[in-house]
């Protein structure tokens, strides 16, 4: 039986595997562990891609935001 | 294996080398900024924070050398800020005295903040690092699709790669920032 890589499970779950090539790899998914585990740390790895995004985003709103707070001070 | 000959800031702490004001600035800024919000500190007085803050850190001199017999520096750097902060407020009420209970509660409360805070100076900080570890192509795709929501199509047309490849390069970048994260968790 062949295994999926990671990046045809991430074609997959992401609807970018052609629906026959879909319907099989459900097929293989319901009869394969280790296939499946692998699609768990994949969504496992967007939960961390999350938090990175929400992360990145405080860290620059908070820079942003003191940067225009001050634009109209200095320009006084 | 790293792509450039720049040494990161990670495998300077790691070796103890000297960290330059302006690579410390850069990488510390925006945490500090953070920190400053959480006390509600003008704008101004958050600017001013950053600088007091540097200036405690590097004491005068151009570059820095963190003395690990002090503790993480995590704490260390926690330490400073809180404590600045406190002065930061003292001097806006005029006060010089010392900080009154609640300001320590008020620190207390938010040491969940700053625990979140510095997860995502962390993150930061992995994201500049990685940009060493893998070629400036991967790195672009992981932006683009890993960090600002392109489709895996839209990421591989503006860059003329298959949409396999994005897979590829956010797959190897994650893998990549884990272990980075988990480095900075260990030596921070």
């Amino acid at each position: 039986m062949r295994h999926y890589t990671r990046e045809e499970l991430d074609c997959y779950r992401n609807s970018d595997m052609n629906l026959f090539s879909r319907i099989i790899c459900t097929e293989h998914l319901k009869n394969c562990g280790s296939c499946h585990k692998l699609l768990d740390s994949l969504k496992e790895d967007d939960v961390l891609l999350d938090e990175l995004r929400g992360k990145l985003d405080r860290l620059k709103q908070a820079a942003d935001d003191n940067a225009n707070k001050l634009k109209p001070l200095s320009g006084e | 294996m790293a792509f450039t000959t720049r040494k990161s800031l990670l495998a300077k702490i790691k070796e103890g080398d000297e960290i330059s004001w302006d690579e410390f600035y850069t990488a510390y800024r925006p945490l500090i900024l953070l920190r400053g919000q959480d006390f509600d500190l003008k704008p101004t007085e958050k600017e001013d924070l950053v600088q007091i803050v540097m200036s405690e850190i590097f004491k005068g001199s151009r570059e820095f050398l963190y003395d690990r017999s002090k503790g993480r520096f995590r704490d260390y750097i926690k330490k400073i800020i809180n404590n600045q902060i406190a002065r930061i407020l003292r001097k806006r009420n005029n006060q010089e005295v010392p900080i009154c209970d609640n300001d320590f509660s008020q620190i207390n409360v938010l040491e969940q903040a700053w625990s979140e805070e510095w997860r995502a100076h962390l993150m930061k900080m992995a994201m500049t690092e990685l940009k060493n570890y893998v070629e400036p192509a991967t790195y672009q795709a992981f932006i683009l699709y890993g960090v600002h929501r392109k489709t895996s199509a839209e990421a591989a047309k503006f860059l003329d790669i298959s949409v396999n490849a994005v897979y590829i390069a956010k797959n190897r970048c994650v893998e990549l920032l884990k272990k980075i994260i988990s480095d900075l968790e260990a030596e921070l």
